[in-house]
């Protein structure tokens, strides 16, 4: 349904204090023998079987479902992330504060370039951040 | 009378046992909607294009308040990562294993999902101190 990764591999094991919480998750994951791939085919509405008519409304909820599952979990994620690193003491919550600040005007009034894109469907990617780039 | 029995779904998540409670009530109202939606569309009262046309707007309004907050706290976390390139590493791995820590509950419960197809879907936010000087709008309250 949504993707299984968000960030490259070669990134995922580093810093042992991760390694219990990803041990735990994998755990998990295999005991529920459930994946999100099984649960979209009770969820989603159009027809998936060969030989029955395609519904383009029905094919669209469906994407869309998809589309504001995955943002809502990155957002999630990403602010979980940042909320620890402020715990953590690793960011000053002054400074933090002041970048989230600083892009959210930024992002903000490059408001249009967002909803082009939502148009146009040309990068299906973030546009204003690349975790994927070395 | 609605809102009291999803406070006490969302008040168990933290709960292992009741995963399986939780995930059969969410799939449940998830199939309901589905339902209800096939049955709305087979009514057919617009033109196909029209209705499309029409969703496909709606959907992007909808999308493009969680890709802002998205995109801010994405360049946010980015930002960090070029300010303290020794963080880069610890970040990143952080971000996956959050990731599927959301993913692997939302498997388990289908929280967000429910909470997102009853358009109370309101996302986490990141805790932020106000400036010493002058006030900025909290960051991303859209989504």
């Amino acid at each position: 349904m949504i993707p299984e990764s968000l960030i490259p591999a070669r990134f995922h094991i580093s810093g042992a204090e991760q390694n219990t919480d990803t041990a735990e998750n994998n755990a998990d994951l295999t005991q529920g023998k459930m994946s999100l791939d099984n649960i979209a085919a009770d969820i989603f509405a159009a027809p998936v079987r060969h030989g029955q008519s395609r519904n383009m409304l029905l094919e669209e909820r469906d994407r869309h479902i998809k589309d504001r599952l995955f943002r809502a979990v990155k957002i999630e994620a990403f602010a979980r992330v940042l909320n620890d690193l402020q715990w953590e003491g690793e960011l000053d919550n002054q400074e933090l504060s002041q970048i989230i600040s600083e892009y959210t005007d930024k992002i903000n009034e490059a408001g249009n370039e967002i909803w082009l894109n939502l148009i146009t469907g040309e990068k299906p990617t973030s546009l204003f951040y690349d975790f994927q780039a070395e | 009378m609605k809102e009291g029995e999803d406070n006490n779904v969302y008040l168990t998540l933290g709960d292992k046992n009741s995963d399986a409670v939780i995930l059969k009530h969410n799939l449940q109202a998830l199939k309901n909607e589905k339902n209800a939606v096939i049955e709305e569309t087979a009514k057919a009262l617009v033109s196909i294009p029209a209705a499309l046309v029409r969703m496909k707007w709606q959907y992007r309004r909808e999308i493009y308040a969680f890709q802002v907050k998205e995109e801010i706290y994405g360049a946010a976390l980015a930002e960090v990562i070029t300010r303290n390139p020794q963080l880069k590493e610890k970040i990143l791995a952080h971000i996956e294993a959050s990731y599927q820590h959301i993913l692997a509950r939302e498997t388990a419960t289908l929280r967000l999902t429910r909470k997102l197809a009853d358009g109370n879907g309101r996302t986490a936010s990141v805790n932020i101190v106000a400036p010493d000087e002058n006030l900025p709008s909290p960051a991303a309250k859209k989504a």
